[in-house]
């Protein structure tokens, strides 16, 4: 009994965000389209995400690299230590790093934001001041998310690299040149470009999630509070799902 | 169509004396009825209250009028308009001439006071100027008394002075007709009687007619021409402050003790 109503909630769900989906790409493609709000979301959701994606990605590209250090050592292959995780940054962590952290401060944000916008009527005033609300609010956070994701993991990636240099010297000397010049020489296209393109997935699933999360938000500010929590752990999950599917498929496709 | 609904508004509103006329309304929510044959007209000029339980479906009522619900029977006529026939765009010509008071207020909280003030006339009327929007929002904040708060952020406002913003809002397009979800709620006696008198003077200054809704007797004693019962979905019983009182009707009386 119990099982059947889970069952039942998580088909309807799945219903409703494939429903909220198309309707997201139905309005997306439709004129009147609202650029200063979504110029706008682009400053609140990439600029301003810019200071913790910097930080987290050096200590990323940092750590990884005194962690690894030793294993390489007892191997005898220190000096592939720039190239072990330069392909690590830049194929896996980099992106799911960025991506889980990017889901921890935004998708819980627009879910609040629009949560509390729900609840206290602000999206009805919206639509009677002839304004579609779900073009105004989340069609300009969707594609700031798809958008904003891809261009702050390549930041983080390369600020990793840099915490990366930092740990290679700790107890070695490279010039910054040689770092460089390995690590350039060991990453392919085919690492880059399938890596970003899964972090346009992250971008538009993280916006989504908070999206829908926060517009389909229960009354009251615990619905609120609800919203918000259950925005970063779907979004988050699905990253993960996402990255999953995305190895599978670049793999099928011959691209490793 | 933009252009005729705003040509048929204008004549339809000489013509006529009912502003909105809602007949025989049904909405469901689920199993539930919330509205099942709900029927009442605005005259014009006129101050409609509609009381009701907690739960029996006014904010309903009133969403269904502005077309934020959509009915599952029965007709709605707003300024002379049938609400379900219209496309976006009449709608949206019905929506700047019906203002709606949120229960919440709804008042953006990223934006202040001015932008809130701003937002519908940017919407709606695209011809407006700036310096004409400009004069429209001081003009509109010093009637509801609060031309000071113009710069100020929503959260920097008390209760009652955000329901006088809400209020402005929904005033600077000069409304024909003003939609009240509970005004007074939540707010002190005093606080209460003024905006009931605020709204008194709105209807007088601005030529609005209005639905109310509110179980504020004294709010409703105040700003009511007439009162409509909502019970059941149903349109229970309607007349004026004095005619209700005194009914012998235990369901009626319940709501003047
Ligand atoms: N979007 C909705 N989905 C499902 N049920 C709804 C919805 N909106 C309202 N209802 C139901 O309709 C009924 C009437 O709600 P409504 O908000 O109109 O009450 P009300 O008369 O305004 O009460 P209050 O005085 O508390 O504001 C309630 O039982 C509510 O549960
Ligand atoms: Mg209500």
């Amino acid at each position: 009994m119990k099982l059947n109503a889970y069952v039942a909630d998580l088909f309807g769900e799945t219903g409703a965000i494939s429903r909220f989906i198309a309707r997201y790409f139905g309005e997306l493609f439709r004129p009147k389209y609202e650029v200063r709000q979504f110029i706008r979301q682009c400053y609140i959701i990439g600029v301003l995400s810019l200071p913790l994606i910097a930080v987290t990605g050096f200590i990323m590209g940092l750590v990884l690299t005194m962690q690894l250090r030793p294993s390489l050592l007892s191997y005898g292959v220190e000096a592939q230590l720039p190239v072990m995780v330069s392909l690590a940054i830049v194929r896996e962590i980099g992106p799911v790093i960025t991506a889980l952290i990017f889901a921890g401060k935004i998708s819980s944000g627009i879910g609040a934001e629009l949560g509390s916008m729900k609840v206290t009527e602000q999206i009805d005033a919206m639509e009677v001041s002839g304004t579609n609300p779900f073009k105004y609010l989340v069609v300009t956070r969707v594609l700031a998310t798809t958008m904003m994701l891809p261009i702050l993991t390549i930041l983080s990636d390369t600020i990793a690299l840099y915490g990366s240099y930092l740990g290679v010297n700790i107890k070695g000397h490279t010039s910054i040149t040689l770092y460089f010049f390995q690590v350039f020489h060991a990453l392919e296209f085919s690492d880059v470009l399938p890596a970003v393109l899964k972090t346009v997935f992250f971008g538009f699933a993280i916006g989504l999630i908070g999206c829908y999360k926060g517009y389909n938000s229960s009354k009251g500010t615990e619905g609120v509070g609800r919203s918000a929590n259950a925005a970063v752990v779907v979004s988050s999950l699905l990253v993960f799902i996402i990255d999953l599917l995305t190895v599978q498929i670049t793999d099928l496709l011959g691209l490793n | 169509m933009a252009a005729d609904v705003e040509d048929n508004i204008k004549q339809g509103t000489k013509k006529g004396d009912v502003v909105i006329s809602i007949d025989h309304v049904t909405k469901t929510f689920g199993k539930r009825n919330v509205l099942d044959g709900f029927t009442i007209d605005l005259q014009r000029g006129e101050s409609l209250v509609v009381l009701g339980r907690s739960g029996s479906g006014k904010s309903v009522l009133i969403k269904c009028v502005i077309g934020l619900y959509k009915t599952d029977g029965g007709t709605i006529k707003v300024l002379g308009q049938d609400i379900e026939n219209l496309d976006h765009d009449g709608l949206d010509a019905i929506r700047a001439n019906v203002g709606f008071l949120f229960q919440s207020n709804a008042l953006y909280d990223s934006m202040t006071v001015r932008e809130n003030l701003e937002f519908p006339m940017r919407r709606h009327l695209k011809t407006v100027s700036v310096a004409e929007a400009e004069k429209r929002i001081v003009d509109t904040l010093a009637h509801v008394g609060l031309a000071h708060t113009i710069d100020m952020m929503p959260s920097e406002l008390s209760g009652g002075m955000q329901k006088r913003i809400a209020l402005a809002r929904t005033l600077v397009l000069n409304p024909e007709v003003i939609l009240y979800d509970e005004p007074t709620t939540g707010l002190d006696p005093v606080t209460a009687r003024e905006i009931s008198t605020l709204m008194n003077d709105t209807q007088r200054l601005y030529n609005t007619s209005s639905i109310i809704i509110s179980h504020d007797m004294k709010c409703v004693e105040k700003t009511a021409d007439r009162i409509a019962i909502l019970m059941d979905g149903k349109c229970y019983a309607i007349g004026t402050f004095d005619q209700l009182r005194q009914s012998k009707d235990e369901k009626i009386s319940q709501f003047f003790e």
